[in-house]
């Protein structure tokens, strides 16, 4: 195995040379190299992806995603893993199992060696569909190795992941796959294999007839239980599918209950276990927010009615947290945060609702030497399009945009922004200068728009290769020109996935529609009391309705005489309506900023927001009444929510209690006065 | 040469507040470098992706502030004592 370059693709590989096997023959060859080629068809984040397979002087050669990390092996210490860590690494292993066996391919040769796992947790299975074709040779060649081993007196390591059936001569199939991951499972728990011998006729007698040896009572029984069940000696008692086990280990993991010494549970320096802190046990159809504050991020947890909470965390204390992002794609719960402190800026990730979060040893989000620039803060945490899993996005401070294509795990500059003559002329706004807003078009998957304060709004139509200003009737009062190609300071853009060709953007003074992609914009003010706001929301039923908040601009900053109003348009900003139940209309002298609004996606959507002075806010009811849920926070500047189920769930529940809804008669418009624009 | 080691960054050295590094470095760059290479989460936290030593962190060899001795050019003596330091942060708007 080599470390190589593609010096097309300018990417690093792992090159896999695989010399002549005289016992393979050129029709062996061929069948491997149809089956390297089938594999190569498995595309899941949890298999290390087969990029090319070709011969040369009279070997194959594999090219093939590069992983930086260690084996599985190599991380299970003498006793083992903790719980946790077993069952994360777990249900990776077994997601891409499943992935495999619905493809028809059985993998064979699983075992520690074979999985990697990277420094943010993410597991990458090796070999797969190598060892399916090679296999009644391989299965020879174990089994010549028996007597190898008698001789030698030495163990092998594949043997001891050969299910029973195996050894009695049946063909390795899809519950032998299955055992061996109930091996897997069982040495990184204990640290040790659960069938051993100095032989291999003693080991292969210990997988026929023994049981393993019980691990004690800090296994959790539930885990213990499946590791059982895919040990079991016959075949049609072990679970019959992948899928099963990985519920099986998601489901041991939401219900285990973590309440440790400190000091416990550290899987090393890559994932930090939290302490001293309220751990929420969260469940399916549960529904979370996730709440950024300068101080650490906290978590309210509620379920589908919305109207009591509980509060977990606070996780990173005294780190500024300015983008969180919920990750409910292929299947997983992955929550993304930002944290920046003194030691710099860290894009973090936690499978387990706060229980453990990654802390790489290296930054993964970091400008290349050659910009000069170091990163100050990541503003925005964006996923890809639904169809792209493995795609995320990062708007960061100094401003530019970084792209991720293997779920976070590496992230590379967008160069074509980067390198944008306009960008030497961006001015920091008052945050910084940061790229704080990134929408991708769902229906286009070249065209994305990215929003920077001060450099207005910008727009590819190429995959990030280029990027075009957007910002034709879009005011900055603050230059000598009002309508400039760029440099706008634009404090929030939104898009309904229905209407891509249709934006909304909360300016820094101005409110603003294009319904053309962003070519041309038109001022849509009608009605509120002031054009200056930060925070900016789209209904996700109703792409004609958007809520802001209003703040007085602009030294002040705060909400509108003190009066606390959500505004909604439901007519593209024809007209605006103030939302106002249950929020204080006296000294309340409020500032939501940008990201600290969100909404949520029930039949019924909820609207939620946190203010400067720490206080959050939600409406069940689309923003007709509100009530304060939670109190006494740091600054809040960002807020996201989560749903822990999947979307039959939410909509067979919610409509049960979805009230109709009253019109709400829309304001007569009235656009702001003229004496409230002024400049800075 | 020894390296104190701030409790926030005592997760990447194994729990120890001092640690050990051997070797003959002329300049803090350089012991820095071997400290890296045996504690290799240590760097991003200290230093910025450019190399720089981050705005709110001080490196002391002895009871120098290396900010005013040369920085990371600064001489480093066998058998020297490096401190890493948080900032105490003030005037913070938060």
């Amino acid at each position: 195995m080599y470390r190589a370059h593609d010096e097309i693709l300018h990417r690093d590989v792992a090159l896999k040379v695989l010399n002549k096997n005289p016992g393979v023959g050129s029709s062996g060859s061929q069948d491997l190299l149809y089956e390297a080629r089938s594999s190569s068809a498995l595309s899941h984040p949890n298999i290390c992806t087969i990029y090319e397979v070709g011969q040369t002087n009279g070997g194959l050669y594999i090219s093939m995603e590069l992983v930086e990390g260690k084996s599985l092996r190599e991380m299970c210490t003498d006793t083992g893993l903790p719980p946790e860590s077993v069952l994360r690494y777990g249900i990776q292993i077994a997601s891409a199992l499943a992935r495999a066996h619905d493809r028809g391919i059985v993998h064979r040769d699983l075992k520690t060696t074979n999985i990697l796992v990277t420094p943010d947790g993410l597991v990458k299975v090796l070999d797969f569909g190598l060892a399916r074709r090679v296999s009644s040779e391989r299965f020879e060649e174990a089994t010549r190795s028996l007597v190898e081993i008698e001789d030698q007196s030495s163990m092998s390591g594949t043997l001891s992941y050969m299910a029973p059936e195996v050894l009695r001569g049946e063909p390795p199939d899809y519950p032998s796959d299955l055992w061996a991951l109930g091996v897997v499972l069982y040495e990184s728990a204990a640290g040790h294999l659960p069938f051993q011998g100095r032989t291999g006729f003693e080991i292969s007698s210990a997988i026929m007839r023994e049981m393993p040896c019980s691990l004690g009572p800090a296994l959790p029984l539930a885990l213990w239980a499946v590791i059982q069940k895919c040990l079991a000696k016959e075949p049609g008692q072990r679970y019959q599918r992948a899928s099963e086990v990985q519920a099986a280990l998601e489901a041991v993991l939401s219900a285990l209950v973590v309440h440790k010494e400190p000091g416990a549970d550290r899987t090393g320096p890559r994932t930090t276990v939290l302490h001293n802190i309220h751990h929420l046990q969260v469940k399916k159809g549960d529904f979370l927010l996730l709440v950024g504050t300068t101080k650490g991020v906290f978590f309210l947890r509620s379920n589908l009615r919305r109207t009591r909470w509980e509060l977990g965390g606070p996780y990173f204390h005294g780190q500024a947290v300015y983008a969180l992002a919920y990750d409910g794609r292929a299947g997983q719960h992955r929550i993304w945060a930002s944290t920046q402190g003194i030691w710099g800026t860290l894009l973090r990730s936690s499978d387990d609702f706060g229980k453990s979060w990654t802390n790489p040893e290296q930054a993964t989000v970091r400008f290349p030497g050659d910009t000069g620039v170091s990163l100050k803060n990541i503003w925005q945490i964006a996923l890809g399009r639904p169809d792209e899993p493995s795609v995320l996005y990062c708007g960061v401070e100094p401003a530019a945009l970084f792209v991720s294509r293997d779920r976070g795990e590496t992230w590379s500059l967008v160069r074509g922004l980067w390198d944008h003559p306009h960008r030497p002329r961006w001015m920091p706004g008052n945050g910084g200068l940061c790229l704080h807003t990134i929408v991708p078009d769902p229906l286009n998957p070249n065209r994305m728009f990215v929003a920077i304060s001060s450099g207005g709004v910008y727009r590819t139509d190429d995959a990030g290769c280029s990027w075009t200003a957007k910002n034709r009737g879009i005011r900055a009062d603050f230059l000598p020109g009002k309508y400039p190609e760029f440099g706008q300071c634009v404090h929030k853009v939104v898009m309904h996935p229905d209407r891509p060709e249709r934006l909304f953007l909360q300016n820094h003074w101005g409110l603003y529609r294009s319904d053309d992609y962003g070519e041309s914009w038109n001022d849509i003010a009608n009605g509120v009391p002031s054009d200056f706001g930060f925070a900016m929301v789209v209904h996700p039923k109703n792409p004609a309705s958007v809520y802001i908040v209003p703040v007085e601009s602009d030294e002040f900053r705060c909400s509108c005489d003190g009066r606390l109003r959500v505004y909604r348009t439901r007519n593209d900003g024809e007209s605006w309506e103030p939302l106002m139940r249950g929020l204080p209309q006296k000294s309340a002298y409020e500032t939501v900023l940008r990201d600290a609004m969100t909404v949520d996606c029930f039949d019924v959507p909820g609207l939620y927001f946190g203010t400067r002075s720490g206080q959050l806010f939600a409406s069940s009811d689309e923003g007709k009444t509100w009530q304060k849920i939670a109190d006494g926070l740091p600054p809040i500047v960002c807020l996201r929510n989560a749903w822990i189920g999947d979307a039959s769930d939410r909509r067979a529940s919610t409509s049960l209690k979805a009230r109709p809804r009253s019109p709400v008669p829309h304001s007569k418009a009235r656009r702001p006065s003229k004496s409230r624009r002024k400049k800075r | 040469m020894s390296f104190h080691i701030p409790g926030a960054l005592q997760e990447f050295t194994g729990g120890r507040s001092v640690v050990k590094v051997d070797g003959s470095p002329a300049t803090l760059a350089d012991a820095l470098s071997a400290l890296w290479t045996v504690y290799p989460g240590l760097r991003d936290r200290v230093l910025t992706e450019q190399g720089n030593i981050r705005q709110h962190i001080n490196v002391f060899t002895g009871d120098e502030d290396i900010r005013y001795s040369g920085g990371l050019k600064s001489a480093v003596l066998p058998g020297s004592e490096i401190a890493i330091v948080p900032s105490i942060s003030g005037g913070c708007p938060w």
